[in-house]
């Protein structure tokens, strides 16, 4: 039936060695197991010995964590593995590091205020690189506006990125922050559809090259 | 003799121990970089997880004990091959999803069955086991324990199937440099004086150092639980 020339298959050991064997092998396991192995492993030391060795929390038990992975309001849900977990003094490496960025010089801020005659236009675009973040508020003094919040890229032709963000046929303002997708420029349309002139007071703050003012047509 | 030749191999074992199982962490987050067909990187992982993965080289090290003729050895080795090959392609193919605990645990109990095989255990309860059908089944348990590391990394769906057959080939070319070794060691052991001697206490170990993965896991599962 069986290949395995094993000496002792041939020749078994009688029972009772065979139990002591056995018994040999689990009071070892055993011995290893509560003393070393679960100290040092899972900081379960029911001996006390494992504390004594200072195998105890050498690991603590890695837990696993579910968390989002955000970039660019994608998100996604990850999971990462963490030793410790809650209770540890470590904190937790994301999945995706890159939604940390570092920047060689300080955000910038400007503050721009813009007047809009009765059915006049206007453009404000901010130019991002690709993961760069703009934090922007703005609002009108009067009535209401339309507002198309888009982005592109810089030289842009039908092939190239062309998308909305937001668009309002009757704002009265907006607060809001965006990671850019794509290199290019991010920014504002308004049309003032009032019979009166309308007062835009822009902020916006971020890690933007420049900000493009297309000045105000009819 | 003896004694240089255990020393030697339990360096050989403590010096593995610290990879502990599994793909290592650096090497985790390399193959979740790589995006596309890369076969080379693939198969080397594979095989470094078999040369330093240690419960697979325990039970290696369990089956070919007493297989003196290369016949044997061949078609214990390719039993275990096939066996883990089936699980680790249909495992990740299918994404099924074991829990990476029970399956070491039961890992664990492939190396305690083949010591207690080897021991004559199975022959003293008059028991009769296809030991080639064990072995192909436990294959199936070690591929399942490969699958189940894989799938805990993201992996990019891009060439997936090449790559998983470049792990799988790395894997059996890790478990032929692993078992060129063991076998060295066997053959110089075997031709010592006390060899039937040291190969009961050897096995009655490797049973002991089976029951502790076979432990470590169930606690491990108990306490992610």
């Amino acid at each position: 039936m069986s290949a395995i020339k094993s000496p002792f298959e041939s020749h078994p050991p009688s029972a009772r060695r065979l139990l002591l064997t056995v018994l040999a092998a689990l009071m070892l396991a055993a011995v290893i197991l509560l003393t070393i192995v679960l100290p040092a492993e899972y900081s379960i030391d029911p001996t006390g010995i494992g504390g004594v060795l200072g195998l105890k929390k050498t690991t603590a038990a890695e837990q696993k964590i579910e968390l989002l992975d955000t970039l660019g309001g994608n998100e996604k849900i990850d999971t990462t593995s963490v030793a410790g977990g809650a209770g540890s003094s470590q904190p937790i490496p994301l999945p995706n590091p890159a939604v940390h960025q570092s920047q060689d010089s300080a955000a910038q801020a400007e503050t721009f205020t813009i007047t809009l005659p009765p059915y006049a236009q206007t453009e404000i675009k901010a130019v991002l690189k690709t993961s760069k973040v703009l934090m922007y508020a703005w609002k009108i003094d009067r009535g209401q506006i339309y507002v198309d919040f888009h982005g592109h890229s810089p030289e842009w032709t039908n092939k190239e990125a062309f998308v909305r963000y937001e668009e309002n046929k009757a704002s009265t303002g907006a607060n809001g922050s965006l990671v850019a997708a794509f290199p290019g420029e991010h920014g504002w349309y308004w049309l003032n559809g009032n019979a009166f002139p309308v007062v835009i007071t822009l902020t916006v703050q971020g890690y933007y090259d420049k900000i493009i003012d297309y000045g105000v047509s009819k | 003799m003896i004694v240089k030749l255990l020393l030697a191999l339990a360096g050989l074992l403590l010096s593995v121990a610290g990879f502990a199982h599994g793909v290592a962490a650096n090497d985790a987050s390399y193959i979740e970089s790589l995006k596309g067909v890369a076969v080379i990187p693939y198969m080397y992982l594979g095989a470094k997880h078999m040369v330093t993965g240690y419960d697979h080289l325990m039970f290696l090290a369990g089956v070919i004990f007493f297989l003196y003729r290369f016949k044997d050895v061949a078609l214990y080795v390719s039993l275990f091959a096939m066996g883990h090959s089936i699980t680790l392609l249909l495992g990740v193919l299918a994404g099924i999803h074991a829990n990476a605990h029970i399956v070491d645990a039961i890992i664990g109990l492939s190396v305690v069955y083949k010591a207690f095989e080897n021991l004559g255990g199975f022959r003293r309860l008059g028991l009769q086991i296809d030991s080639r059908l064990a072995v192909f089944l436990f294959g199936l348990a070690h591929g399942f324990g490969l699958s189940t590391k894989l799938q805990e990394l993201s992996l990019s769906p891009e060439g997936l199937l090449v790559n998983l057959i470049g792990f799988n080939v790395g894997v059996e070319l890790g478990q032929f440099a692993a078992l060129g070794m063991l076998l060295l060691v066997f053959e110089v052991w075997r031709r010592t004086d006390h060899f039937i001697r040291a190969a009961y206490l050897a096995n009655t170990l490797l049973m002991s150092a089976g029951l502790i993965l076979f432990g470590y896991q169930l606690a491990g599962y108990l306490q992610a639980a």
